[in-house]
């Protein structure tokens, strides 16, 4: 199953993202593409475990690397 | 001004805060303090309006909806006075630090420089000796 997020670059970095990509890797495949005002994450191979979380509570690890970054 | 939208069928709501009012350093300190307790998400325009939305981590009725609502707006005006009280005091607290690390210095800060007393101007003759004010015409 593949996710896609949309991410304004107004609140998100792509700092951030790489971040939160890098403490994810374990539980799925993740794709950032820098896609004019947005970044675009696409989620594959996702551990069937977090299937339903894995979108939002990833948002919410990016968040917080914004805020901590 | 701030616009909100309760979405239960979604488990969620959407907070359009004025950025004139709640600065984004603001919001983004009320969302990390609702990490733990919900789904967040940022978008808008961070000069005109930021929309906030908050996603319950489990399912949440109406009313503890507007409970989540009513924290989250309570937290975005505790973070927004945090926020103006840091920018007010910005300079003062430069200074300490500045102040602390470096005692030998003397960082200046905006109106604290020490002002050019003219005090060798004497314009009621308080310098004049006592002899010399009034043995003049002895």
């Amino acid at each position: 199953m593949t996710k896609t997020i949309e991410l304004n670059k107004n609140f998100y970095n792509l700092e951030a993202v790489k971040r939160a990509t890098k403490a994810y890797k374990e539980l799925a495949g993740f794709s950032v593409k820098d896609v004019g005002s947005k970044i675009k994450i696409t989620i594959k191979n996702i551990d069937e475990d977090i299937e339903d979380v894995i979108e939002d509570e990833f948002c919410n690890y990016i968040l917080s690397e914004v805020k901590n970054g | 001004m701030k616009k909100i939208k309760i979405d239960k069928t979604k488990n969620q709501i959407i907070v359009t805060a004025d950025s004139r009012l709640y600065p984004l350093e603001a919001v983004y300190g009320a969302a990390y303090v609702f990490l733990d307790r919900a789904y967040l998400r940022l978008d808008g325009n961070p000069k005109k309006e930021i929309l906030v939305i908050l996603k319950g981590k489990k399912e949440l009725t109406e009313k503890q909806l507007g409970k989540l609502r009513d924290e989250f707006l309570n937290e975005l005006l505790n973070y927004g006075l945090r926020y103006k009280i840091s920018e007010s005091n910005k300079k003062i607290r430069e200074y300490v630090v500045g102040k602390a690390l470096f005692p030998t210095m003397s960082p200046e800060i905006e109106g604290t420089e020490e002002k050019d007393e003219d005090w060798q101007k004497d314009d009621l003759g308080i310098a004049v000796p006592w002899e010399e004010k009034y043995n003049k015409g002895k």
